[in-house]
């Protein structure tokens, strides 16, 4: 036990003392936290206000174009050669030019402006006139499906009187009488402008609750997705990268030959062993820091800029109703905001952070065995080739499966690559967000256990064999023949 | 107390197809330096591998000090492979004491031997230079030390002197010496037979995975003396042709300026004080030595016959 200690001491400290680590340590945290930084940052940032000068000649769509946060629209009656003319000394960030409807319906749009308008500003503009066309095409094929039979029938009527065995005094009333009605439809119809289509469109979104032993909690299945994928994505890198490690680290002592001088003071086992936790050690060291430092660096940035980072803001607008001067839109944002937030805060973190190192290690202790006896076969890393490809296929696998566990986390390809040992680090750990049953969790954590005690079994048999092996192409054949030598 | 530091009793170790050693007997004594000789792919590196516990055998027992072979006896023992090297990345006095730790001493021991031998081979300035700075060489005298440093009573020497230079060959192969001196009992394993003739005082010769011959140096070549003698004198080697002495043969014979250089051979049993007296009358002798065999020729020749009498 004490030999183990002394090699897996030496494991850790080699590798924590490398450039490689320290770089990676502060990387890794300074690109997370800037995931979660620039985002709000960039939302935040107060972008100067740009002026959009609309030349509309047919005056249809005065005011119609509602402005945001940063983009207003400045509706100007004049002629659109004189603006352009005078453009640079305007002030406007682009011109957009409607033209006289062709054939009764507006067809022809033009945006100037002096540099490439970004594709946001283009695809707001190209959508709110959209919107508008689409309205006004509304408006016009419910009048023409409501006026032309109203006067069909309007004419029929007035043959149909023109045959009764009426006089004619009470002929011109009647029709009068009708002519007034017909009208007031045609009024009615006139009337049915954009304020209704407007009070017509609905926002739908679908709260999913969760219950939970009788209390209600709220979720976001977004939130929820990403956060697995983050999950199970990481799992991948770090069994892959500390995997690959410890397979590095084998073919190190082989190759410089250290192994027979090492292996005559400990066991095989022994060796295999203290690198294999030694750089688990390091990996968890990694992971841990990663975490306090990204949670550092947001902290920082909200104790900085509170106002920027404040998660409380969006409960402040809705809850005062002096602030809420906004547009209902814009309640509807912050809501969506708000829920998300909720729903971050609904996500037991314990529980991931426990089951991330959890299958961390399960699935790193059960591919490193592998990796370090694929190590131990060969004479260098060019010939790991051969022996890596059935290591990764299922780590690839479950990476492609992600997919569909995600839109299906509890479907029975979720299940069983959650229970098999060689997938469930990863895609349990895509589950875990979305709720897993217990037994479901107990017996994929207890496989896991067993699976990597079977593969060090089977790696330990390879490996020391294979340490002592140089200079020979190594063959499945040959790696199952040292399966049963004796020690 | 046994005479023997380690025995070993009928070893046997099969890999696959393969018979790697094949019923294996030796006795090492107490202070003495003892050869492990025999051709590439005989056996040897399974053997010493069997005595390190890297592997055990399928048959067959090790006694070391009279006890049989335990773990306990791995700090008793120091290794040095032939295939060897360090870790390229670790500085050298760091990794030093890694593997003397390794082997069972603690750091506080160590530190002091690690000392000595740097000063005494004057090397304290690589302390802490990583292992890939230093030349093959002066890697190798590191590893020499790291063998040694945990004053084991059995060290294991597997071709300790490739890649040493005349003069580090001469500083190591004195140490072993010195070594010897002080109690330590040493396995030497090595196809350069010169060394073994200035070194060990036992060997034995494994060929095809057997033990074709083992005992005792001198002893073994007394056994293989073949009683040819060399003379030179000062006469030409036609007065040697007239000397009459039955139980002599001239093998060869060259005349170089002033002097004569005779090999003859004689039968078996006839002693040097014999042929001298059938001489002396004769010749004016400027020199007169026996030819004993060197250990390459037994080497060679019984390899050789072994070979052939398995095909």
């Amino acid at each position: 036990m004490g030999k183990i200690l002394l090699i897996l001491r030496r494991e850790y400290i080699t590798r924590v003392r490398k450039r490689s680590f320290i770089i990676m340590t502060i990387l890794g945290p300074v690109l997370m936290a800037s995931l979660m930084i620039v985002p709000i940052w960039l939302a935040q940032i107060s972008e100067e206000d740009k002026v959009i000068a609309v030349i509309d000649p047919s005056g249809y769509f005065y005011q119609r174009i509602s402005n945001t946060d940063n983009l207003q629209f400045e509706y100007i009656d004049q002629n659109i050669d004189s603006v352009k003319a005078h453009f640079a000394e305007s002030g406007y960030y682009a011109i957009l030019h409607i033209e006289l409807p062709d054939h009764d319906m507006y067809r022809n749009f033009v945006l100037f402006s002096d540099k490439q308008p970004s594709l946001n500003i283009e695809m707001y503009i190209e959508n709110s006139l959209k919107k508008e066309i689409e309205n006004l095409k509304l408006a016009r094929n419910i009048k023409d499906h409501i006026k032309t039979p109203v006067f069909d029938l309007q004419n029929e009527i007035y043959l149909k009187l023109d045959k009764l065995p009426l006089d004619n005094p009470s002929k011109t009333s009647l029709m009068h009488t009708l002519k007034t009605e017909v009208a007031k439809v045609e009024a009615a119809v006139e009337g049915f402008d954009k304020n209704i289509l407007q009070s017509i469109k609905t926002n739908v979104d679908v709260k999913p609750v969760l219950l939970k032993e009788g209390k209600e909690e709220k979720t976001n299945t977004e939130v929820a997705t990403g956060l697995s994928m983050f999950a199970g994505i990481m799992i991948y890198m770090f069994i892959f990268m500390f995997g690959a490690q410890v397979m590095r680290g084998v073919i190190e002592e082989k190759t410089s030959r250290i192994v027979e001088v090492i292996i005559s003071s400990v066991r095989p086992f022994q060796l295999m062993m203290g690198k294999i936790v030694g750089v688990a050690l390091v990996g968890l060291t990694q992971f841990l820091l990663w975490i306090i430092l990204t949670f550092i660096i947001v902290t920082a940035f909200q104790v900085s800029s509170p106002d920027k980072f404040s998660f409380s803001k969006t409960e402040q607008i809705i809850s005062n109703p002096d602030v809420a001067k906004e547009t209902m839109a814009d309640v509807q944002k912050s809501q969506k905001v708000q829920e998300i937030f909720q729903a971050i805060g609904s996500i037991d973190f314990v529980l991931m952070i426990t089951m991330f190192i959890f299958y961390f290690l399960g699935g790193y202790l059960l591919y490193a065995a592998l990796f370090a006896a694929i190590g131990s076969a060969v004479d260098n890393e060019a010939d790991t080739q051969q022996f890596m490809m059935p290591v990764t296929i299922p780590l690839i696998l479950s990476i492609v499966v992600a997919q569909f566990v995600v839109n299906n986390p509890d479907g029975p390809i979720s299940f069983w690559f959650s229970i098999i040992p060689f997938t469930s680090p990863v895609i349990m750990m895509i589950r875990i967000p979305f709720g897993v049953q217990v037994w479901e969790l107990a017996l994929s954590m207890g496989l896991l256990i067993l699976g990597f005690l079977a593969t060090t079994w089977f790696a330990g048999r390879i490996y020391r064999t294979g340490i002592l092996m140089y200079g020979k192409k190594v063959s499945y054949r040959e790696l199952g023949k040292w399966l049963f030598y004796r020690g | 107390m046994p005479m023997n530091l380690l025995v070993a009793e009928h070893i046997e170790k099969r890999y696959a197809a393969h018979l790697a050693l094949d019923d294996v007997n030796i006795a090492v004594k107490k202070g003495t330096i003892f050869g492990l000789l025999g051709p590439n792919g005989a056996g040897k590196t399974s053997l010493i591998r069997i005595i390190n516990q890297i592997t055990g055998p399928d048959k067959g027992k090790l006694f070391f000090n009279g006890e049989k072979l335990q773990n306990s006896h791995v700090k008793k023992i120091g290794y040095l492979p032939e295939e060897r090297g360090l870790y390229k990345k670790m500085k050298v006095g760091e990794q030093a004491l890694y593997l003397v730790q390794l082997k069972g001493m603690s750091k506080k021991e160590a530190i002091p031997i690690l000392k000595y031998w740097f000063e005494k081979f004057d090397i304290h300035t690589w302390w802490n230079k990583k292992v890939e700075e230093l030349s093959k060489g002066m890697q190798q005298k590191i590893q020499f030390i790291i063998t040694v440093l945990h004053k084991p009573e059995l060290l294991i020497f597997d071709e300790p002197f490739s890649g040493f230079d005349p003069i580090n060959t001469n500083l190591i192969k004195s140490e072993i010496l010195k070594l010897k001196d002080n109690g330590t009992t040493i396995i030497f394993s090595t196809h350069n037979m010169e060394s073994v003739e200035e070194l060990c005082d036992e060997i034995a010769l494994i060929n095809k995975s057997r033990v074709i011959l083992d005992g005792n140096m001198a002893e073994i070549r007394d056994r293989f003396r073949t009683f040819e003698f060399e003379i030179v004198s000062e006469e030409s080697t036609e007065m040697l042709k007239g000397v009459s002495f039955d139980k002599m043969q001239i093998i060869s014979s060259v005349q170089k300026s002033n002097q004569s250089v005779t090999r003859v051979k004689t039968e078996p049993g006839t002693t040097a004080n014999e042929l001298l007296a059938a001489l002396l009358p004769h010749i004016r002798i400027r020199s007169f030595n026996e030819i004993i065999p060197r250990m390459n020729d037994i080497f060679i020749s019984l390899v050789e016959a072994d070979s052939n009498k398995l095909n």
